[in-house]
């Protein structure tokens, strides 16, 4: 205990060599330096893990919670170029419609939102008229990736 | 802190203890976090697959005839809609749309409720068992005017999202012997304005086939043939065989003159090299997808069986190479053609093969 109380000459008098504190001091700073720099890199990395895990979650949960249901096709017009679908939102989060297929081709893209519940109409133009009595291949996509599709068969 | 000072044990290893436990919590809670978020994720999962299950536990059937008790509500007219609960769940009606076959008009009935004087419904939900439950219907339409040839079709809606539909007033068709049909064997060919229909790149929609026009020579087409097996005991799986040759008429002498279209696969829509598939009946092949014509599932169906279309379109079997019509002539030819069809199937495990006497079609020809 008394060796701690030694002034300057009593360290300097000691006979503990300088080549040991200063291996203690260079160990202690190694440790913080390297301790410091593995606790900011693996904050980062369980940073960047928990982001992109959270949004694969989050994004997958509004995708779940999607559905929709095409309750009605209707076929109109003089020229036989309209096509009317009733679609309605029947899961648990309000849906955009982005884009609908006729055929397996683009003819409607927009945005249409439909909240939980609630029926609403798109009503499509074609370029080339429907068939009377043919079966149309119709999809619905909505803007998280859903697709919703079906056979409806024209008027004759 | 004398006593921490005078110890042997280096600030070092304090140090690196500490970092170590501050790593080690903060890698517990990152898993705790992930545990909680996947427990959340799987809750939604058994949440929404509640849902889909009950909605395909849904199950109405419209009973005969459909639509009763015909009345006037002041200006509006009045009638039942009486169903049955065939599911094992409570459903709820959302809506009712009425088809009106004759015009091509649509009514749209909506539940009843405030601010809504006509063209609405009450009573929409249907316990599970009720058999003759009544759906109130007020509405604009007249249904006593609808008739065998001029038939709604009723489509109830659900809130799950499921659709229940019935043609008004429901008939039972005459069974004439053979009309509007080619039977041949199990198979059965329907025979009517829109059982044979065709695609090219510029129509991509099925047309009927009975004249082609305009059609310009040497335009690549597929051809839609509604086919149903008769049979109760057994499916038909068809092979890569099949043909749909069209024999021209105005030239003289056959050769060079029949163009031959071979089955391609179901999911080809027009002939185009993304949109014709080539016909796989060979498991061991990569795209096996035959056609295999379902049995007849009900003996009393006046159809005789489940329609199936069959498309052709492929100049040699099992490939996707387009093949076009007759192309002498040039331009808008006209020509008339000669369909017979090959259909090589399997059947009761064996190979059987039938030529069948087909259509006759024409290009270019006036009407």
């Amino acid at each position: 205990m008394e060796r701690h109380r030694k002034p300057i000459r009593g360290f300097i008098g000691s006979r503990r060599a300088i080549s040991t504190l200063l291996a203690n001091v260079l160990v202690v700073t190694m440790v913080v330096a390297l301790g410091t720099t593995l606790f900011i890199w693996t904050t980062g990395v369980m940073g960047l893990y928990q982001g992109g895990a959270g949004l694969w979650f989050s994004t997958r949960s509004e995708v779940m919670k999607e559905r929709l249901a095409i309750e009605e096709v209707w076929f109109t017009g003089a020229d036989r170029k309209n096509i009317t679908i009733y679609i309605r939102n029947v899961g648990a989060n309000e849906i955009k419609i982005a884009a609908v297929y006729v055929n397996s081709t683009q003819v409607w893209t927009g945005m249409k939102t439909l909240y939980i519940g609630q029926v609403d109409r798109v009503s499509l133009t074609l370029t080339t008229p429907w068939g009377r009595g043919c079966v149309t291949y119709i999809s619905v996509a909505t803007l998280r990736g859903n697709v919703v599709k079906g056979y409806w068969q024209a008027p004759f | 802190m004398r006593s921490f000072a005078g110890r042997r044990r280096g600030i070092g290893t304090v140090l690196g203890a500490g970092y170590f436990i501050i790593i080690m919590l903060a890698i517990f809670n990152l898993i705790m976090w992930e545990v909680n978020q996947y427990d959340a994720y799987q809750q939604l999962v058994s949440q929404m697959n509640q849902v889909d299950q009950d909605r395909i536990s849904e199950n109405l059937e419209f009973v005969d005839p459909g639509v009763m008790d015909l009345g006037t509500l002041g200006p509006y007219k009045c009638f039942n809609l009486t169903l049955r609960n065939a599911g094992g769940i409570t459903v709820n009606t959302a809506r009712l749309y009425f088809y009106n076959c004759s015009d091509n008009s649509l009514k749209i009935i909506e539940k009843a409720d405030a601010g809504i004087s006509v063209n609405y419904f009450s009573n929409g939900f249907i316990n599970p068992g009720e058999s003759d439950h009544k759906i109130g219907v007020v509405t604009t339409l007249d249904m006593s005017k609808a008739t065998a040839s001029r038939p709604y079709i009723i489509y109830l809606t659900t809130e799950r999202g499921r659709t229940f539909s019935t043609v008004y007033p429901r008939t039972i068709l005459p069974r004439p012997p053979n009309v509007g049909f080619i039977d041949i064997g199990p198979l059965r060919f329907k025979f009517d304005y829109y059982a044979l229909n065709y695609t090219t790149s510029s129509k991509i929609i099925p047309t009927p086939a009975w004249i082609i026009s305009p059609y310009s020579s040497g335009t690549p087409i597929m051809f839609f043939v509604t086919v149903m097996n008769t049979a109760t005991d057994d499916d038909i799986l068809l092979k890569r065989y099949c043909v749909f040759d069209c024999i021209e008429l105005a030239q003289t002498g056959a050769s060079g003159k029949v163009s031959s279209f071979y089955i391609v696969d179901k999911d080809s829509i027009w002939p185009g090299a993304s949109t014709m598939f080539p016909y796989v009946d060979d498991p061991s092949q990569p795209g096996y997808d035959p056609y295999i014509l379902p049995k007849n599932p009900d003996q009393n169906n006046p159809q005789g069986g489940i329609p199936n279309i069959i498309k052709f379109g492929a100049k040699t079997w099992a490939t996707a190479e387009v093949q076009s019509l007759f192309s002498g002539g040039g331009g808008y030819a006209q020509y008339e053609y000669l369909v017979l069809m090959g259909f090589y199937y399997v059947y009761q495990g064996h190979d059987y093969g039938a030529t069948i006497p087909f259509v006759a079609i024409r290009t270019n020809t006036p009407t």
